[in-house]
């Protein structure tokens, strides 16, 4: 596909005395943040014209980020057990230590 | 017409059609065509979509919804979708954009020319009840009174400290989220407060800031965290589209 993952660039300064993070760390966060953002925030279609809306329902990455958010799931009013975490298997094997 | 769906990535203002290039969702075999459907002036970025199930949250689907979205940014100002929206075919997003065509303008109006920025302060300390005990000689004559004595305190007893321990966490989170956001005043338009998920973090704030006013804003990070403590870490992200200021809850077309 050669088109790499496209993270944005992500800094981190502490209190007095700035510095970098490591690469690898910056881009695991990164990566965090944008799913935080992709799968929980942005315009959402209400009713029948969506066919398919993404079976998110509770993704876990490391040990305790819930990256999709209760809010999303009432908004949805989607009831169902959380099986959606078959997707997030998948997704949480390049995804570690979050 | 096409037979296939849509995949809906975002919105954007224009009124031509635009071309992204293969960069989409996987369709037939390979990265789906990006291209737009618009109704006057507002436009879907969309690419076919012939997946009958439901678009799951997998790597080979988030990397080229994120990845469009990073694409069109370039160029536009771009509306996010969540992810996941697969209308059946371009007629219902002509649809649903005429349908909605006043909300999405508003919304368009709102971030034209804007970025989104992340800033994350957190409390870089091995144990954020230690830091806090060390900082309030209240919470600490408390916790000395209850773990002093020649036995044990009850649960009742504990859970008073704890409710006083998030009190004052609650406090000095507020506190300090009032003193980064006006410290940043001048860098934006709009400013949202994330509740934090982790109880290391400070604060978990998205800012609305003009496209060229990113730089300012990254000078402004290294400026205000030099002006906090050595236990205050600064993480800051972006640009990214806006995801955080994006309040629109599209409705359906009419059938």
């Amino acid at each position: 596909m050669g088109v790499a993952s496209p993270l944005p660039p992500r800094r981190s300064v502490r209190g007095r005395s700035p510095r970098l993070l490591a690469q690898s760390r910056q881009r695991r966060v990164s990566l965090c943040e944008t799913l935080d953002r992709v799968l929980n925030k942005g315009a959402v279609i209400a009713g029948d014209i969506v066919i398919s809306v993404a079976d998110v329902e509770l993704v876990y990455l490391g040990v305790n980020l819930v990256v999709a958010s209760a809010e999303t799931m009432r908004e949805w009013g989607q009831g169902r057990p959380p099986a959606g975490c078959r997707g997030a298997a998948s997704l949480a094997s390049g995804v570690t230590g979050a | 017409m096409r037979s296939s769906g849509c995949y809906v990535y975002g919105l954007i203002r224009t009124a031509e059609n635009k071309d992204f290039g293969c960069i989409g969702l996987e369709h037939d075999g390979r990265p789906g065509r990006v291209y737009t459907v618009s109704v006057d002036s507002v436009a879907a970025v969309v690419s076919e979509y012939a997946g009958r199930d439901k678009v799951l949250p997998l790597r080979r689907n988030l990397e080229p919804h994120h990845r469009v979205i990073r694409e069109v940014m370039k160029t536009a100002t771009i509306v996010p979708m969540s992810f996941g929206h697969v209308a059946r075919n371009e007629a219902e997003v002509q649809r649903t954009l005429r349908r909605n065509r006043d909300s999405l303008r508003g919304e368009l109006d709102r971030v034209d020319g804007k970025v989104e920025m992340g800033l994350k302060v957190k409390w870089d300390v091995d144990n954020i009840f230690e830091h806090f005990v060390g900082l309030d000689p209240e919470l600490a004559a408390h916790r000395d009174e209850l773990f002093g004595r020649s036995h044990a305190p009850t649960p009742a007893e504990k859970i008073e400290l704890g409710q006083m321990f998030e009190r004052r966490l609650a406090q000095e989170r507020e506190a300090q989220t009032e003193r980064v956001t006006e410290a940043f005043r001048a860098h934006f338009s709009e400013v949202k407060v994330n509740p934090p998920k982790h109880e290391l973090t400070v604060m978990d704030l998205a800012f609305l800031v003009p496209r060229e006013g990113v730089t300012a804003f990254e000078k402004c990070v290294y400026e205000v965290a030099g002006t906090f403590p050595a236990q205050y870490l600064f993480d800051f992200s972006g640009p990214w589209a806006p995801f955080n200021f994006v309040e629109l809850d599209l409705h359906q077309a009419a059938a």
